[in-house]
């Protein structure tokens, strides 16, 4: 019996990063506590100070490999901040088409690389066929092969806009370092009606897959894996998810609004805390406060990603997602949904919704003609908010006179999720472990409840620090600084 | 025929390596028909345990990403050492320690206090929470490259390794027909030779910054006075920032005839540096021009800082800054 | 460091001289019977414009605390132009250098013709006191240069 009183699941496996498991076993052999731990770290926000701000976008993004997307535009638009330079229409819309490409391929990429195959070959299959390889040995080789080209069109994309398929370099102060050819934008429009007929084709697989699967129905019908917290995500002026743009909307457990602000006030909303057994910081609704690890409307825990968004939109903003998203309220019996293995279903949703929005924007006329910077002020400070495909994500520079980064603060999407997730693997391992017995269905079963978050650990571990001046600057319509206010 | 293992395996790092290995699309099929990856803990499930049993040189190739940062990373890479017979340091961490290479400018105590504030909030190595011991691993003092604590057979430059390059490391591992050890899959040659634009060799009057200016499209970005790293960097990426209008920030780091990239390319800025004729008519102009360097470190020395005398900061007294 | 290697601190300096001015200054200085310190080791190249970034920063590395250019006046380059190359090179990594933190006057370059004997011994003398007073190089003490490793 004391072999078994704590057991580890280290690595954890399918997710970007590091982290172990640490289950600890009562004298009867069923939970007595479970710990997720973040051990690794590599410190941005340190040496960030110093460099040329223009240089951020290409460096935050090596914060993460799986979303550098998600750094370089957040880097990038608070750059325009800085700048005072709102990008030229052209600039925006090529960044729009880059970034909806990139939400594409990062929700297929969880789908059927990451988290799915838990459910896609089974969470009980054995070990050696739970990824990918054993997707197409389940699905085949004709879905396999499709999987396979439509995560390449994803990445071709942002190749062609971004410059390279991963940490790409067109992401400048006010502007794109290029545009596209009418060659370029053929191929894109192509691979983009093909991206929504393949989410489509996807949400099939959903339906016949998850759906159907006993486990599947249980986790998202069952209290034990329901966490009622608040939600956070960007929605637009109609109430939409928006992953580029707009202002941060929070919504309480119970649906009502909490918050809605723009991104340059968000982190106000929050404050964070340290904990000494994890490298990871955990941030929490400030004014609801800290109380434990737990949910409900008095704690401040709060999640993000496309469970959270889902819940704080009022529509999708894109037809055939639409019809998805009605779908799931409709089987939930409206919103917000608190089941945590809904975030499949509601990732799915959004992979649709990115598609269509490239296929969308590539038809538009301003992405070829007009200016592809804007001319820039003075720099300063400014902040840039966006939804990675993990959640909301928060650059924060402050640009002395020679534009050279004095400070930063980056807020990333799966710090948010933190509390969540250590919530989620401890309800999964109360309910799944009994009398000591520990196998490896079992603790796979206690994985699959982080993986629903799609975690991203290498950017988790970069957060708010806490001593960080709050600076506020008042610029004139000519974007010139009026006034800096430091508190 | 027996299947050959593979490993792949990310020290500290972004998972922009695992990912790069996916770029060939359709070709992962043609490596799994070979072999079977029994370690990747981006996308499957072996834990340390499993690699722990594996026996001595029982792994045929691992490809190792990310950059030795914590004694955990330290610990599995002697571990994936002994457990295979060949080894590559896969992308720019692993081969140069990469650009979180950059956090050696600051003691560990400098990065905790900004990333944790006051010493009181520090995670710790041991830690007790509810009764339960807990561990972390070690953060060490410098972050290293993985050569500097195990031997390593291949290199596989960039961050990442572009696709042509992924290429054709899978087809080799696929015919079997893997090269010396020691060999590096990148050009031997600098990034110049495959970029499109025009060189005219013309001096430095004036350094650009990306944002300042929309360049050229067909001149050399150097030539323009935009600080690219092209001349000091292994080819083999096809130059394809350039050819998107920004300059190399060398990511595949140095080509084998210089040791020290930045100190390679400071040396041909000040070189290019100048008005249009040498002289002593125009030192003045020459030192307005070299004022305007702002950041070396974040410019020169991204990438490839670990083993440079700029790979850390001293703190003399008495100096200017 | 401890006190009794403090008093005895003897700095390693490196001087790269160029063969047609600075080495010539330097030999003249030599048959003059002028006395400088012995803590110089001269290195001859053909020309100033040959010491790039990189030989300074290996000359610092391998243990040197101080290291001198000495070059051509400009306008009196052997090779025309080499030394308004070394000039800004020297430039450049001084200004470097005092980004990573080291004092940039552990670098110095000095015009020194082939007729300057006096020059030649003023300057290293100079340059030997200056380097005493700064310490041991940071980089130097860590490879282990000053014994103590």
């Amino acid at each position: 019996m004391s072999e078994t009183r704590h057991v580890s699941i280290d690595p954890i496996t399918r997710l970007e990063g590091h982290g172990r498991i640490e289950l600890f076993l009562d004298d009867d052999g069923n939970l007595a506590d479970a710990f997720f731990q973040i051990p690794e770290l590599r410190g941005f926000e340190e040496f960030c100070r110093g460099r040329q701000g223009e240089d951020m976008p290409q460096i935050t993004e090596r914060i993460c490999g799986v979303c550098p997307e998600a750094h370089h535009f957040a880097s990038t638009k608070a750059l325009d901040a800085c700048y005072g330079a709102p990008p030229p229409p052209r600039a925006k819309k090529l960044r729009e088409l880059l970034y909806n490409a990139y939400i594409f391929s990062d929700h297929l990429l969880h789908f059927y690389y990451l988290g799915g195959p838990d459910f896609l070959v089974g969470p009980y299959a054995p070990p050696q066929e739970r990824n990918i390889i054993g997707v197409v040995g389940k699905v085949g080789l004709e879905l396999g092969g499709q999987v396979i080209k439509h995560r390449g069109y994803g990445q071709r994309i942002i190749e062609i806009v971004g410059g390279r398929p991963i940490h790409p370099v067109s992401g400048i102060p006010g502007g794109q370092s290029k545009g596209i050819t009418e060659e370029e934008r053929d191929e894109i429009r192509s691979m983009a009606g093909s991206a929504v007929e393949f989410a489509q084709a996807t949400i099939d697989v959903f339906n016949q897959t998850l759906l159907a699967d006993e486990n599947y129905k249980r986790f998202i019908e069952e209290a034990a894996q329901a966490l009622p917290t608040y939600y956070m995500g960007l929605v637009d002026e109609a109430g939409s998810t928006d992953f580029y743009d707009g202002d941060v909307r929070v919504v309480g457990p119970d649906g009502s609004e909490y918050a809605q602000v723009p991104g340059s006030e968000v982190l106000g909303l929050i404050e964070e805390r340290t904990e000494p057994w994890t490298y990871v910081k955990i941030p929490y609704l400030k004014d609801v406060g800290w109380k434990g690890f737990v949910a409900g409307s008095d704690s401040g825990v709060y999640r993000v990603g496309p469970l959270a968004r889902v819940n704080v939109s009022k529509q999708m903003g894109t037809p055939l997602a639409q019809e998805q998203y009605e779908r799931y309220m409709s089987f939930f019996g409206g919103g917000p949904v608190h089941a945590t293995f809904a975030y499949h279903w509601a990732r799915l949703i959004e992979m649709l919704s990115a598609a269509e929005r490239a296929a969308a924007l590539i038809d538009d006329p301003e992405l070829m003609t007009g200016d592809l910077r804007a001319p820039l002020g003075e720099p300063g400070q400014g902040v840039g908010v966006i939804e990675a495909a993990r959640g909301t994500l928060i650059h924060d520079y402050d640009l002395d006179e020679r534009g050279l980064i004095r400070s930063s603060n980056l807020v990333v999407a799966t710090t948010h999720n933190v509390a969540g997730i250590s919530l989620s693997i401890k309800d999964m391992a109360k309910e799944v472990v009994h009398n000591g017995e520990v196998d490896q269905g079992i603790l796979n079963l206690i994985e699959m409840s982080f993986r629903n978050y799609d975690p991203c650990l290498a950017c988790a571990t970069h957060a708010l620090p806490g001593q960080m001046p709050l600076i506020v600057q008042v610029r004139d319509p000519a974007h010139n600084v009026l006034r800096r206010i430091e508190r | 025929m027996a299947k050959a293992k593979i490993g792949i395996y990310w020290a500290a790092s972004c998972g922009g390596c695992d990912c790069s290995l996916l770029e060939v699309n359709e070709q992962i099929l043609d490596v799994i028909e070979v072999a079977d990856i029994v370690l990747w803990p981006c996308a499957a499930d072996a834990k340390y345990d499993d690699l722990r049993g594996f026996a001595d040189n029982e792994i045929d190739l691992v490809l190792f990403n990310g950059a030795i940062r914590t004694e955990e990373n330290r610990e599995i890479a002697e571990m994936i050492r002994k457990k295979t017979k060949l080894l590559a340091a896969y992308g720019s961490c692993a081969h140069t320690g990469g650009v979180i290479g950059l956090a050696n400018l600051s003691s560990r105590d400098e990065i905790f206090t900004t990333v944790y504030g006051a010493k009181e909030n520090w995670p710790q190595v041991e830690a007790s929470q509810h009764g339960f011991a807990l561990h972390l691993p070690e953060f060490l003092e410098r972050l290293t490259p993985l050569e500097s604590v195990v031997e390593v057979d291949y290199f596989v430059p960039g961050c990442p390794p572009p696709k042509e390059i992924v290429r054709t490391l899978f087809s080799a591992l696929i015919s079997g027909d893997l090269p010396e050890k020691g060999t590096v899959f990148a050009s031997e040659k600098n990034l110049c030779e495959e970029c499109s634009r025009t060189r005219e060799q013309k001096r430095i009057t004036r350094i650009v910054r990306p944002h300042e200016e929309e360049p050229d499209p067909n001149l050399c970005l150097l030539d323009q006075g935009y600080m690219c790293m092209g001349p000091a960097t292994r080819g083999g990426c096809g130059a394809v920032c350039p050819a998107a209008n920004m300059p190399c920030t060398g990511c595949a780091g140095p080509t084998a005839n210089i040791a020290d990239q930045g100190a390679a390319m400071l040396n041909t800025v000040a070189s290019l540096i100048g008005a249009e004729e040498e002289g002593e008519d125009h030192l003045e102009a020459e030192d307005a021009v070299i004022a305007q360097l702002a950041d070396v470190y974040g410019t020169f020395f991204r990438f490839a800082s670990a083993n440079s005398l700029f790979g850390k900061r001293y703190h003399e007294r008495n100096t200017t800054r | 460091m401890s006190e009794q290697t403090k008093s005895v601190f003897e700095p390693r300096i490196v001087a790269f001289l160029c063969r047609w001015c600075s080495y010539a200054g330097a030999d003249l200085a030599g048959v003059s019977r002028m006395t400088y310190p012995p803590n110089v080791v001269p290195m001859r190249v053909n020309c100033s414009g040959r010491v790039d970034v990189g030989m300074v920063l290996k000359a610092l590395e391998m243990g040197a605390d101080g290291v001198l250019i000495g070059g051509c006046h400009p306008g009196d380059c052997h090779y025309v132009n080499g030394n308004y190359k070394t000039r800004r090179r020297i430039e450049v990594l001084r200004n470097a250098l005092a980004d990573t933190g080291l004092n940039p006057d552990r670098v110095r370059l000095e015009w020194i013709s082939a007729s300057e004997g006096r020059k030649f011994r003023d300057t290293m003398t100079e340059f030997t006191e200056r380097i005493r007073e700064l310490g041991p190089s940071p980089v130097a003490v860590e490879a282990g240069a000053h014994g103590e490793g």
